[in-house]
């Protein structure tokens, strides 16, 4: 689980498409390239050139002679940007040495720079050059942005999803069951007796554990499920097209997965417990999300009260008075 | 009188690389022909927009080997196959033949002397 996934890795051979109809001139800069350490792909009119930059695999470099069988540079130029999107093509043409208002028109058409022929080795590394810094400023800002999303979206210790993330996911959850039918599960985990963990062996070790709880429980779901940190100790889980048995027995497997097994601290084992709530939206009475997680709360403090280390499936909506019901004692007992 | 080729500026551009030079000169010398042929084709059926296209590209490979003359001449073919005036690019066409006669012995010569040193 890291942001970094998909974004190409740095160092790594850079590859360059080469358009251009002359063979000489082609093998000139062919040979240059290859000198300078790229992969070279070669397109030798415009629409090949345009298929190999919309493909899967195209280059972040394109250098694109203007004028070529097919389509002229200028015109896969307009197309590719026409298309943009992430990741970013550095566009050089190639120009004879012709008009000026060609070279405004080369650029206009969305090229990055422009080369005349013929051109020396070092005028073709320096441009190349300018082109690489570009990139990798562009690369620098993705990944960063990717970095700020992560962390917008994720709880800083555990790394699952933070409060805002998973109230999120509920709340599209909800909408798609109410448009769709069908009945999904929340689940609410809280961790029996955590403020005696932090008290007795203090904050680090009581870290430790939300850890380490969070990493048994994900292990525990299914891929499409979401788990995300809902308070202190306290856990959010949402189980998508579940009924309650479902629920209720995926509750149950992270229950023991978390007390079978004492967790490793500095000082020593500790067994850690939890107790969980459980509830299911359901189309026969579709509860709003507001009562869905005070159904799932009063379960969860029915697991406390009757003993901790348990799981408790919420009783359907029609239990609900017309008159409201009177919110129970909070749980901070726990 | 333009040089025929300008052995000396391609080798700076190649930054030494004769190989490299001995490789293109070949491919220069293969390409020369056909793109006569194909240049005055274009011009019997009359069609300006591949005839300006060919001079174009003759232009970039002949500027790339230095072969200045014929460069200049294809340079004139585009810009009158651009006007669409058909006696001034046939007459360029016929000066493009002969300068490009004079050419390949050359580059054959600079092909060898390469080959040799």
């Amino acid at each position: 689980m890291t942001f970094k996934q998909g974004i190409a890795t740095e160092g790594a051979q850079p590859s360059i498409l080469i358009a251009e109809d002359d063979p000489v001139s082609r093998r000139l800069l062919e040979a240059f390239l290859r000198k300078l350490n790229y992969r070279v792909m070669v397109a030798t009119n415009g629409l090949e050139a345009l298929r190999i930059l919309q493909g899967d695999a195209a280059p972040p470099i394109a250098i694109l002679d203007w004028m070529m069988p097919e389509m002229e540079g200028p015109e896969v130029c307009r197309q590719i940007r026409a298309h943009s999107g992430n990741p970013y093509i550095y566009i050089l043409m190639l120009t004879g040495r012709t008009l000026k208002d060609d070279l405004s028109r080369g650029l206009e058409s969305g090229a990055d720079d422009y080369l005349t022929k013929p051109f020396d080795a070092q005028e073709l590394r320096a441009r190349l050059h300018v082109g690489q810094r570009i990139l990798d400023l562009q690369r620098s800002l993705i990944v960063a942005r990717e970095e700020l999303r992560f962390q917008a979206t994720h709880d800083t210790l555990t790394e699952i999803s933070n409060r805002g993330a998973i109230m999120e996911v509920l709340t599209r959850e909800h909408a798609r069951h109410a448009r769709e039918g069908g009945s999904f599960g929340i689940i609410l985990v809280d961790l029996d007796h955590f403020k005696e963990i932090n008290d007795t062996y203090g904050h680090p070790a009581g870290d430790l554990v939300l850890k380490e709880a969070s990493h048994r429980m994900s292990a525990c779901i299914r891929s499409y499920d979401v788990l995300g940190r809902y308070g202190g100790e306290e856990f959010l889980l949402v189980v998508p097209s579940s009924n309650g048995a479902g629920t209720l027995s995926l509750a149950e497997r992270i229950r023991l997965s978390l007390a079978s097994e004492p967790i490793g601290l500095e000082q020593g084992a500790i067994r850690v417990t939890a107790s969980l709530g459980v509830a299911v939206y359901n189309e026969t009475s579709p509860p709003t999300v507001p009562t869905l997680l005070r159904l799932c709360d009063e379960a969860l403090y029915r697991a406390k009260r009757e003993g901790r280390n348990r799981s408790v499936l919420a009783p359907s909506e029609e239990v609900e008075s017309p008159l409201g019901v009177v919110p129970g004692p909070s749980h901070s007992e726990s | 009188m333009l040089p025929l080729l300008d052995v000396k500026g391609v080798l700076e551009r190649l930054e030494g690389d004769r190989e490299l030079f001995e490789e293109l000169v070949q491919l220069f010398a293969d390409e020369c022909p056909k793109s006569m042929a194909e240049i005055r084709a274009a011009l019997d059926m009359a069609d300006f927009v591949l005839l300006q296209r060919l001079a174009h590209t003759l232009k970039g490979s002949s500027a790339s080997m230095g072969a200045m003359s014929v460069h200049h001449m294809a340079l004139d073919l585009e810009m009158s196959a651009r006007a669409r005036d058909l006696p001034k690019s046939r007459d360029l066409v016929e000066d493009l033949q002969n300068e490009i006669g004079r050419l390949m012995p050359e580059l054959k010569a600079i092909f060898r002397s390469v080959a040799n040193e």
